[in-house]
């Protein structure tokens, strides 16, 4: 017996470096950004979208990670699915290194894509908790604009949030 | 390409949100890192945010009750304030008070008022000092927070009556009337005095009071080397018999500033009564016009609900509480007593029977039989409870009266029934 496909609605996206992304509506309704473009919109299901502060790099990793949360979302909640949730999210992040993190925040800010970007701004937040403050001008990318009489009196001012620092191994 | 990616570019709120997730000490250090970050560190929402999440502050104020500044001023404050403590141990002793002050405000404001403000640092030390001990950790923050009662013998007219504003409370039965306070530090030192030099303690003994009973004489003693708690039983004056208050596996590093969860039978003590306080366990009580806690407990599974069978619906309630204080572990007999507590009510709904409405009963009998541990020690049946027929009428308070009982095992029961006439015993001719 031969199922009869359906035909699920695909949206059409174009990423800041011209590459074509073909996504199922659902998908795409991830994007709150674009699910209000829609709403205010409804003729407009047929046209490319441009998404000009997304690279395709990005995109791509968005479109899987919200391609498998929302499978997670289509079965029955249990704590053995929360369990695979949490996994896939800590794998999503562990490989990405600092600037690619940044990015796919940027890129989720852009989407408005709430759930992701509150994973992602956690896994930032991992990354830089208890670390020493060079540890995190470094990992901004930031120049140290204080001079260093002012920089020793923010530390004076607050000896309790300077104990127990993670020494930089990096 | 690489693209670096700023910070200016990641956006105000994913910064704000990630400064949320990070809490206060990391947040302090990325307005180190620019002047610009420093901006975003310094948002007077993300210090709400965290006054609420450690301390339970909805406006800003430093840990004596006055205003700050803003929510960063006062968390600021709160941190100075209380630097030379392990600050999950700060949250933990507050959140104990605030457990204990919010059942407090609601059921017995007048119990609230008698709490005095915060010992500071060199009260502390002078109790040290003159005492020559250590506080344990969790006893020192204790105190910061509260140093004990005041106790206010105003409106009774016999001084030596005291008062039952004690916030751990106690119980009566026959003459036996004993409400505990929490000792200011200024008591703490004098009753410890008193203690060494009348009860013979060791000067170099590391006991102090820390909490006692206005009427009867009942007296808690922290021993300041293992943060252990004691209760004096009858036997204290003689041979310094106490009995410890806390599961001594509880207690863990109490002296240890970089130990984990520092736990001390005094902090152990109050977030229990506080508990049980929380959830009715234990409640307010009055009797004539006084009101006080008693640790009679008011619920299952520690209090019993027993309703009559029969045409008028009776309900007894009865709970028992330990007596330290009237202990002696030296009577293999009488080792132990406990105090019990029985509450009769009837419900409204007279009954008729032979064509006459009753709408009150009277109690008649009563069949006790009191075992410690499983043993038969006391089988009584006989008329009347301490020497009273209790006449109830429906939708009137409970009758209440208090027994005591002594056992030679530290757990026992009583069981029993009563028996109860329609109308009264006085039968009209």
């Amino acid at each position: 017996m031969s199922m009869a496909a359906v035909e699920t609605k695909k949206i059409t996206l174009r990423t800041a470096d011209n590459h074509e992304f073909e996504v199922e509506e659902a998908i795409a309704m991830e994007f709150s950004t674009i699910k209000t473009f829609f709403d205010e919109n409804p003729d407009a299901s047929e046209d490319t979208i441009p998404l000009p502060n997304v690279t395709s790099k990005c995109l791509s990793a968005i479109i899987e990670y919200c391609k498998s949360h929302l499978a997670f979302r289509a079965r029955e909640t249990s704590s053995s699915i929360d369990e695979q949730v949490r996994t896939y999210d800590e794998e999503f992040v562990k490989a990405r290194d600092n600037e690619s993190l940044k990015e796919l925040i940027l890129a989720a800010n852009y989407l408005n894509i709430k759930a992701l970007l509150d994973m992602l701004n956690q896994a930032v937040a991992d990354r830089i908790k208890n670390k020493s403050v060079e540890y995190v001008r470094r990992f901004f990318g930031l120049e140290n604009d204080y001079t260093p009489e002012e920089e020793a009196a923010i530390r004076a001012e607050n000896e309790w949030a300077f104990e127990g620092v993670d020494p930089d191994d990096d | 390409m690489e693209r670096e990616v700023g910070l200016d570019q990641l956006g105000d709120l994913a910064l704000h949100i990630i400064l949320s997730k990070l809490g206060p000490e990391d947040t302090v250090r990325v307005s180190c890192v620019s002047r610009r970050l420093r901006l975003s560190t310094s948002e007077d929402s993300l210090w709400a945010l965290f006054c609420f999440q450690d301390l339970q502050l909805s406006t800003p104020q430093d840990h004596q009750g006055n205003p700050a500044s803003s929510f960063k001023a006062a968390y600021q404050l709160w941190r100075e304030a209380f630097a030379m403590y392990p600050w999950p141990l700060v949250k933990r002793v507050k959140r104990c008070w605030d457990k204990l002050k919010n059942w407090l405000s609601n059921d017995f404001p007048e119990v609230e008022a008698t709490l005095r403000s915060g010992a500071s640092e060199s009260d502390i030390q002078q109790l040290e000092t003159r005492l020559k001990v250590k506080l344990p950790l969790p006893t020192r923050l204790l105190y910061r927070f509260h140093d004990g009662q005041e106790r206010t013998d105003e409106g009774h007219s016999s001084t030596w009556l005291g008062s039952s504003l004690g916030i751990i409370g106690g119980y009566s039965f026959y003459n036996h009337l004993v409400n505990v306070y929490l000792l200011p530090i200024s008591q703490v030192i004098e009753g410890t005095r008193m203690v060494i030099r009348h009860l013979g303690f060791s000067s170099r003994s590391k006991y102090i009071v820390v909490a006692a009973s206005a009427y009867r004489p009942k007296k808690f003693f922290l021993n300041c080397t293992n943060g252990q708690l004691y209760v004096g039983t009858s036997n204290l004056p003689t041979d310094g018999e106490m009995i410890q208050c806390v599961p001594n596996a509880l207690i863990r590093s109490v002296h240890d500033l970089h130990g984990d969860q520092q736990q001390d039978a005094m902090l152990l003590w109050l977030e229990e009564h506080g508990r049980r306080l929380e959830n009715g366990i234990i409640k307010v009580c009055e009797e004539g016009n006084v009101r006080s806690i008693s640790l009679f407990p008011e619920v299952p599974p520690l209090c019993s609900t027993a309703v009559t069978n029969g045409v008028q619906v009776i309900v007894v309630r009865a709970s028992a509480a330990f007596v330290p204080e009237l202990a002696n572990l030296q009577d293999s007999a009488e080792k132990y007593l406990f105090a019990y507590s029985i509450r009769m009510s009837l419900l409204p709904g007279g009954c008729i029977i032979d064509g006459m409405t009753f709408s009150s009963c009277q109690l008649n009998w009563r069949h006790w039989i009191i075992r410690a541990n499983e043993a038969i020690i006391s089988d009584v049946n006989g008329e009347a409870v301490i020497g009273q027929f209790p006449l109830l009428h429906p939708g009137e308070d409970e009758f209440v009266y208090e027994s005591c009982t002594p056992l030679s095992s530290s757990s026992g029961s009583v069981e029993g029934s009563f028996t109860f006439v329609p109308g009264s015993s006085e039968l009209h001719f």
